[in-house]
């Protein structure tokens, strides 16, 4: 799994790329943990580069969402591919984040509950 | 210099001996929460396994069947593995039980809903969720009500039709105070069949990284008419277990089937 962080505007942007599964979940674990230290904090994760998703990848964007709330923040996904949008739709997790078609409209829904904090 | 206090290779050996006696029992005792056989239902064809993939299991089925009442069943997959995800799976199923069991009139949602409550600061604290298949099955009616919190694969094959999956109407328990499920009807007519797995099943992978995946559990389930609940949980166990060797398994895997029948 390839973690990368960067910036847009105030919108920290987790980019992962590989399958988010067992296997690499304690490594995104400890990105997300690092992303959504600070307070505010507004997070992006893009999906675009995960072909596959399990449920502990599942459990580690719970994870990631949880603290963003915790520290007042916003924590959107965006660019899901076919079998990753399929696993949120068969378990309901759609329903708990917010899931962007595209980054730019993640950072446009993440920036402006920023400017309303 | 080392600062550590030495110990012995007898004391390693014993520690070690102690603490797999100590799982060995604990698995026991999880064992034993599982149903040892099916209650008998006028006109249904039940069965249900769970294989853990290492000594404990974060998975758990069971079935609650009265005098006069329906039966209920639910499916459950504490999201992990091991140790931490095995702690948790005998609570939730407990308070899955005796929802089930002390509500004045249980329905599936609200199983779920009392549930999520119950689960939601311990889930949240240990960073974890539970997804759950709750249904309860009218023999006179052949109906069958159900809800479903965040659980993946749950497979509908009606009698010379095509499978199909149904998905979760609410969200996984522990994750929010809310869980959206709501209850959901379905007539099950001779033939028709319910399968309710854990994702240990579909997310099975092989040595060269690929899942046996929901596609083909579809197309596995389709081929199932005419079985037995039990030879049809068995062909799947077996299917994926070819599938994946010489990988071990590594996820728990639960299989539950409700099959109606002509009686």
């Amino acid at each position: 799994m390839n973690v990368k962080t960067r910036f847009v505007d105030n919108v920290i942007i987790l980019d992962l790329e590989g399958s988010l599964d067992r296997l690499s979940a304690l490594q995104v674990r400890q990105a997300v943990i690092d992303v959504t230290k600070e307070q505010p904090v507004h997070v992006v994760v893009n999906l675009k580069g995960v072909d596959r998703m399990d449920s502990s990848g599942l459990s580690v964007l719970v994870l990631g969402l949880r603290r963003a709330r915790e520290n007042q923040g916003n924590f959107c996904l965006c660019s899901l591919q076919s079998p990753v949008r399929m696993i949120f739709e068969l378990t309901r997790f759609d329903k708990v984040f917010e899931i962007f078609i595209n980054e730019e409209d993640a950072v446009l829904a993440a920036a402006s509950q920023y400017q309303s904090l | 210099m080392n600062s550590f206090p030495l110990v012995s290779q007898e004391q390693v050996l014993s520690d070690l001996a102690r603490l797999q006696t100590e799982m060995d029992l604990a698995r026991r005792v999880q064992f034993s929460l599982f149903p040892k056989i099916p209650p008998s239902i006028p006109g249904l064809d039940l069965w249900g396994v769970s294989r853990p993939a290492s000594t404990l299991s974060g998975d758990f089925y069971d079935f609650i069947a009265r005098p006069n009442q329906p039966l209920t069943f639910f499916v459950g997959d504490v999201c992990g593995m091991g140790l931490p995800a095995a702690l948790l799976m005998p609570m939730a199923r407990a308070i899955l039980r005796a929802e089930a069991n002390t509500q004045p009139a249980p329905t599936p949602k609200s199983i779920l809903q009392s549930a999520n409550l119950i689960l939601l600061d311990d889930l949240v604290e240990a960073e974890m969720f539970v997804t759950a298949f709750v249904s309860q099955y009218d023999p006179s009616s052949r109906e069958l009500l159900y809800a479903n919190a965040g659980h993946s694969p749950v497979i509908y094959c009606p009698a010379g039709g095509r499978t199909q999956l149904l998905k979760a109407d609410g969200t996984a328990l522990g994750v929010l105070r809310e869980c959206f499920s709501f209850d959901q009807r379905l007539l099950l007519n001779p033939g028709d069949m319910l399968i309710v797995a854990t994702d240990g099943l579909n997310e099975a992978r092989n040595s060269r990284c690929e899942h046996f995946g929901v596609a083909r559990l579809l197309n596995l389930a389709q081929r199932q008419a005419g079985r037995s609940a039990v030879e049809i949980s068995s062909s799947l166990i077996q299917e994926i277990r070819d599938f994946c060797a010489p990988e071990p398994q590594a996820d728990d895997q639960t299989v539950v089937i409700l099959r109606c029948t002509d009686e």
